[in-house]
């Protein structure tokens, strides 16, 4: 079968509702033959990743220029991943000057077209939430695999540009994780950790899934406890860092995964494999990629921090001094931001040497400048992506000993 | 020497050029810089590897949705591969062809769905033909 278009989606092809969706739509149209779809479905809602400088490069910033001087405009809530740069004080994080006038120039653009500027890899948490079951038009990799796995909306992996046509048109190709036949476990994946799993073991088996499955859809049975959407938020990211998962079930936790058959429906299970504790430990030794004990920075928020997790850095800091020799940077968005400051503790953890990089991430701004060359962080996410995006070698760990280390100067055995 | 049939994903003119063939997916954001072609990613057996003006051969895509912006970021350069083959594609990747062609009007054809796993029969070194119109790729020699 081959993609059949509407009247009304050939009118806009013809160009008779303006040049921007008529380009939109020629995109979006050769894109949806590429991965086979037969037709284009509503969507309600786009999330964009066409947002930093540092990954969208001088072609990203020339083609939504191209695209906002069309007149284009979005036809759906339509957000948007972290800004390229501090969003407070791009000068004193470092930001070169050229930097900072390519990342205003693609603020500009995607404002024209009417973006909301949240700013932030974590939309969901306030600003951009999709119901069950619905159908959205989302990139930024670890929001894809929260939303389709954690509220059971249905999106794909959408990509940079193509994100801001859906935007335009309302509209996406209908293939893979719209349709609910591609939903279902296709590895099961048995997990025999008999307890709760700690904080850092969730990103850790992340990193370890992402590897395992790169695109296919694995059932994890066996997790213990109630894990909060904090734990399922660095389990994601990583896993669609280090792989391709856009989605996971987890039975007893995630929606579409009440019990093991309704996760993998009429599914046959193409692969078992167990990961007990000792497999969480070898994932998080691989993880290291510093050998030593020293850190130069420790970053918190990939993605991005929530109030519940700023406050738990305040608790573990319990009124300690972050050590001179070590960077403590948090990343979160400014609705994060804005409510540690009305509880207090943003100057609290300020005063005691945090800083706060507002509405952007150490993969996505400009960091070499400072010249670290060991990074700590809580994140499987981060630790993919810190040795290309941030020239450092990594130390990763839970965050309570990532506060340790921070405060000692150096990683607490 | 042999050919193998496959679909073309992104269509373009024919090409041939020599492959660079890895093992393991790949992705491009954190995986190539766009102002050189070379290959960033510590994890990835192509580390270090220029893919500029090569026919690119990995299994499947991989990591980052923004990974459509930096091919496009490869076209402008003057970076990118001549093609990509893989034995699964996805929408990140395609779309980066599809954009190279909208905005820079270069042809970066891609091909998947061959009847066997591509990056096996073919080795980095190998002067490949890629025909997207047959959806064929033939190794024209062999190191």
């Amino acid at each position: 079968m081959s993609l059949k278009l509407t009247a009304d989606e050939r009118a806009i092809l013809e160009g008779k509702e303006g040049e921007a969706r008529k380009f939109a739509m020629e995109i979006l149209v050769k894109v949806a033959e590429g991965s086979g779809a037969e037709r284009l479905i509503p969507i309600s809602s786009v999330h964009l990743v066409l947002h930093a400088y540092k990954s969208a490069f001088d072609a990203g910033v020339i083609a939504a220029e191209k695209i906002a001087d069309m007149g284009a405009r979005f036809s759906v809530p339509t957000t948007i991943d972290p800004y390229g740069m501090d969003a407070e004080d791009w000068r004193a994080a470092k930001t070169p000057e050229q930097y900072a006038v390519m990342q205003e120039r693609l603020e500009k653009a995607v404002m024209r077209i009417g973006v909301i500027p949240v700013w932030t890899c974590t939309p969901y948490y306030g600003f951009n939430m999709p119901r069950f079951g619905e159908n959205v038009a989302w990139s930024e990799s670890s929001a894809v695999a929260f939303v389709n796995t954690v509220l059971g909306a249905r999106t794909n992996r959408q990509s940079a540009i193509v994100d801001i046509c859906c935007g335009i048109l309302g509209k996406a190709p209908e293939v893979g994780l719209h349709l609910a036949e591609n939903r279902r476990g296709e590895v099961l994946i048995k997990l025999n950790v008999d307890r709760p799993l700690k904080d850092w073991e969730f990103p850790a088996l992340g990193f370890r899934l992402g590897r395992l499955l790169g695109n296919r859809i694995g059932v994890v049975d066996g997790v213990k406890g109630s894990p909060v959407t904090e734990n399922m938020k660095s389990l994601c990211a990583a896993a669609a860092a280090s792989g391709s998962v856009a989605l996971l079930h987890v039975v007893g936790v995630t929606p579409e995964a009440p019990t093991l058959e309704a996760a993998f429906g009429a599914n046959e299970s193409k692969q078992v494999v167990e990961i007990g504790e000792q497999d969480l430990l070898d994932t998080r030794a691989q993880m290291n990629t510093h050998k030593g004990r020293d850190v130069d920075v420790v970053a918190l928020g990939c993605p991005h921090y929530t109030i519940n997790e700023i406050v738990n850095v305040h608790r573990l800091l319990a009124g300690r001094k972050v050590h001179p020799d070590v960077a403590f940077w948090i990343y979160a968005n400014s609705a994060a931001i804005a409510m540690a400051e009305k509880m207090g503790i943003r100057k609290e953890l300020e005063d005691a040497g945090v800083t706060f990089r507002a509405g952007t991430c150490m993969i996505i701004s400009p960091i070499r400048e400072w010249g670290f060359k060991v990074m700590m962080t809580d994140s499987g996410k981060c630790v993919h992506y810190g040795p290309m995006e941030c020239g450092t070698e990594m130390l990763f760990g839970g965050t309570g000993e990532c506060v340790e280390a921070a405060v000692a100067g150096h990683v607490v055995a | 020497m042999s050919v193998y049939k496959g679909r073309a994903v992104v269509e373009g003119a024919i090409v041939e050029g020599e492959a660079l063939v890895s093992s393991m997916p790949f992705g491009f954001f954190g995986g190539v810089n766009p102002g050189t072609g070379v290959v960033i990613d510590r994890w990835h057996d192509l580390f270090e590897q220029n893919m500029k003006g090569k026919i690119l051969v990995y299994p499947e895509g991989r990591g980052s949705t923004v990974g459509a912006a930096i091919i496009l970021e490869l076209a402008r350069t003057g970076c990118a591969p001549k093609a990509i083959l893989f034995n699964a594609s996805e929408i990140i990747t395609v779309t980066g062809g599809v954009l190279a062609k909208k905005f820079y009007d270069l042809d970066l054809p891609m091909l998947d769905r061959f009847e066997c796993d591509i990056t096996r029969v073919i080795k980095t070194g190998d002067v490949v033909r890629v025909d997207p119109a047959e959806g064929t790729v033939e190794i024209l020699s062999s190191k």
